[in-house]
């Protein structure tokens, strides 16, 4: 059963009477407001505050005349408590603070009664009083009290955390990663909770002045959120998800699944990197020029990864020749990856190909033969891959796209990404220098 | 000169005692994660500092005052939640007090006392959430100043700082309703006191 209640168009109403305009960031409240929620929420405040409800039913029934003051609050009172109850607001705790004022006084009113009442009866001291208080405030508030140690040991299940720590572990690592001016994406699938606290933890903002997205956001919103992605070159998307949600958010998803790669997660908390298809910061002696652009293909896409000790310098793309040369700095045995992304699946089961990949590096001193390898990864559209490792030869490399050198277990028509990895085996510090060339695979006919 | 001292400095230990009471029951939950709200509302305090314009490019709905507020502690104190949840206590306590003054001035001391601890605990529960950043905690706070306001402006006998006092609470209630919605409902409750208060000249004009 659903209360039909559009609490956005109540809201766009309200103000605007004070003639300002609100975009709202909501579909249709009416749907998410279920009578059930609505019946456990009375139960819960009701139990929470009986024995403050009955000592007011107490302050009002002992005083036959009443003050002025009285019948304000009483009126207070009711009308809240109706309207927080009654209103077209989703049963939430929160709203019945706006009572505790009037209630809370009447209580106290109450109790003082109940007490000189019960002084005449039987001679107890002061004591009596403030026992009675804490004895009945806290069996009223226990139920609350129970629900936060279970939830402390039950963890959020769609967050999978309910302290700070993860939060602030993730933060620190999207700082480190971008600069004051970046923007970063957080995009709590199913119930926002967190998502915001990310934003406020590692001091960047989300390209659109949305601070969460309803899991039911409209298509106009989701639409905003990728111009946004698009507009800002946002490096870090932060998605937050049990992979339960029910609505339909295929289009956002879609856009970051093709333009970011997953680079780390924390917990349930996954996070993914811009795959720089289009433009990119270029980090060149610690400057950035954001005129640069690394890799321009209809087809492709190129993004890099690092393994965490190994510090990229500069990465920078010649528009001449199409190549980038990237300055790496490897502080122990690490890797440096390129990932290509066709924007269409290559079908290598009918025809053969050959990966030509001009590739040089340079490093003083520097025995590349022994120590430098090379693995060669293809990746299926279902993420299923297969890897040949071959020693680094200081040249142009040509690699048979075949299921022969490969091997079986990858759908070999739809391979969506070709993953090099440049692994060093030193364990001294070294630099490299490494220029690649726009990959090319030709198509061999036999 | 010593009562004067004890009546000045009374309601600073209690607000300190209250402070240090609502502090030690939140204290057992203060450190985590609470639901959407304070998130949000601290990402707000970012957007504005990065030219965004409220209710037209962010979509958020509370009254303006409440978002000032936050800016103003943010400004100071920088996006800290810990800051924003002690401000928090600091405001619940202020409300106790307050609410502490107004029913000693209504009934009696132990009237008040008993008030001001009913609502320091009750506020404390961490179904209200309002150990985080919520509008109600400011909301309650500029209510029970203009309750407090009202009271001593009925026990005001000159009708000058009897008009003042009724203006400044009118004012303080202005500000729950800017800070929060439900404020709006003290307007009615104003206006009711003004009704009942007025009830005789009324009477007489009619």
């Amino acid at each position: 059963m659903y209360l039909s209640i559009n609490l956005s168009v109540f809201i766009d109403k309200v103000f605007y009477t004070i003639k300002v305009k609100v975009n709202s960031n909501s579909v249709n409240w009416g749907d998410f407001i279920v009578f059930n929620k609505k019946v456990k929420f009375f139960t819960d405040i009701v139990t929470a505050t009986l024995p403050l409800w009955i000592l007011s039913s107490y302050a009002i029934l002992s005083h036959p005349n009443h003050k002025i003051f009285e019948n304000i609050i009483h009126i207070w009172f009711i009308g809240l408590t109706g309207l927080i109850i009654f209103g077209p607001v989703p049963g939430y705790h929160g709203y019945y603070y706006d009572i505790l004022i009037p209630l809370s006084a009447l209580a106290a009113i109450g109790l003082y009664n109940a007490y000189k009442n019960i002084k005449y009866k039987i001679n107890k001291n002061r004591t009596c009083i403030v026992t009675s208080l804490i004895i009945i405030t806290l069996v009223g508030l226990l139920p609350s009290y129970v629900s936060l140690i279970k939830n402390t040991y039950n963890p959020d299940i769609v967050s999978g955390i309910n302290d700070f720590r993860i939060i602030i572990e993730l933060s620190d690592f999207v700082k480190s990663y971008t600069s004051h001016n970046d923007k970063i994406f957080v995009w709590e699938k199913d119930n926002p909770k967190i998502g915001p606290y990310i934003y406020v933890f590692s001091g960047r903002v989300p390209p659109v002045p949305f601070t969460f997205l309803f899991p039911y956001a409209s298509e106009e919103n989701l639409n905003r959120v990728i111009k946004g992605l698009e507009e800002y070159n946002v490096p870090y998307v932060i998605i937050i998800s049990s992979g339960k949600s029910v609505f339909n958010q295929k289009i956002l998803d879609e856009y970051i699944m093709l333009h970011y790669i997953k680079v780390k997660d924390f917990g349930k908390i996954k996070t993914y990197k811009w795959l720089p298809d289009q433009k990119v910061e270029v980090y060149k002696r610690y400057t950035i020029d954001m005129s640069q652009n690394i890799l321009k293909s209809n087809q492709v896409s190129l993004s890099i990864a690092k393994s965490p000790n190994t510090s990229i310098l500069y990465a920078l793309t010649s528009s001449q020749d199409n190549s980038t040369e990237i300055l790496v700095k490897f502080n122990e045995p690490g890797w440096l990856s390129l990932l290509y992304r066709f924007r269409s699946p290559l079908d290598l089961s009918h025809q053969m190909y050959v990966l030509e990949l001009p590739i040089k590096i340079y490093g003083e001193g520097l025995n590349t033969n022994k120590n430098i390898l090379l693995h060669i990864d293809l990746v299926d559209s279902e993420k299923h891959w297969k890897r040949v490792t071959i020693t680094f030869k200081d040249d142009t490399i040509f690699v048979p796209l075949t299921k022969g050198l490969f091997g079986s277990g990858i759908d070999y028509q739809s391979i969506k990404e070709i993953h090099i990895a440049i692994e060093t085996l030193h364990n001294d510090n070294i630099t490299l220098r490494i220029t690649v060339k726009k990959p090319k695979i030709m198509k061999i006919s036999i | 000169m010593k009562n004067r001292l004890k009546k000045k400095f009374t309601p600073l230990l209690l607000y300190f005692i209250l402070f240090c009471l609502i502090l030690l029951i939140r204290s057992l939950y203060m450190w985590k994660v609470v639901n959407l709200n304070e998130g949000h509302y601290l990402t707000i305090n970012l957007l504005l500092d990065n030219g965004y314009k409220l209710y037209t490019d962010i979509p958020d709905n509370k009254p303006p005052l409440f978002y000032f507020i936050n800016y103003v502690f943010y400004k100071i104190l920088g996006n800290n939640v810990v800051y924003f949840r002690i401000i928090m206590v600091a405001f619940a306590a202020g409300t106790a007090i307050l609410l502490y003054e107004s029913l000693r001035l209504m009934y009696n001391k132990d009237v008040g006392l008993i008030g001001a601890i009913i609502f320091s605990i009750t506020s404390s529960s961490p179904w209200f959430f309002n150990y985080a950043l919520q509008t109600h905690t400011y909301c309650a706070f500029f209510v029970s100043v203009g309750l407090y306001l009202l009271i001593l402006s009925l026990r005001d006998s000159n009708s000058n700082s009897k008009k003042l006092k009724v203006l400044l609470s009118g004012i303080s209630f202005s500000f729950a309703t800017l800070t929060r919605h439900t404020g709006l409902i003290v307007a009615m409750f104003f206006l009711i006191f003004i009704l009942i208060e007025k009830q005789y000249e009324l009477y007489e004009y009619y």
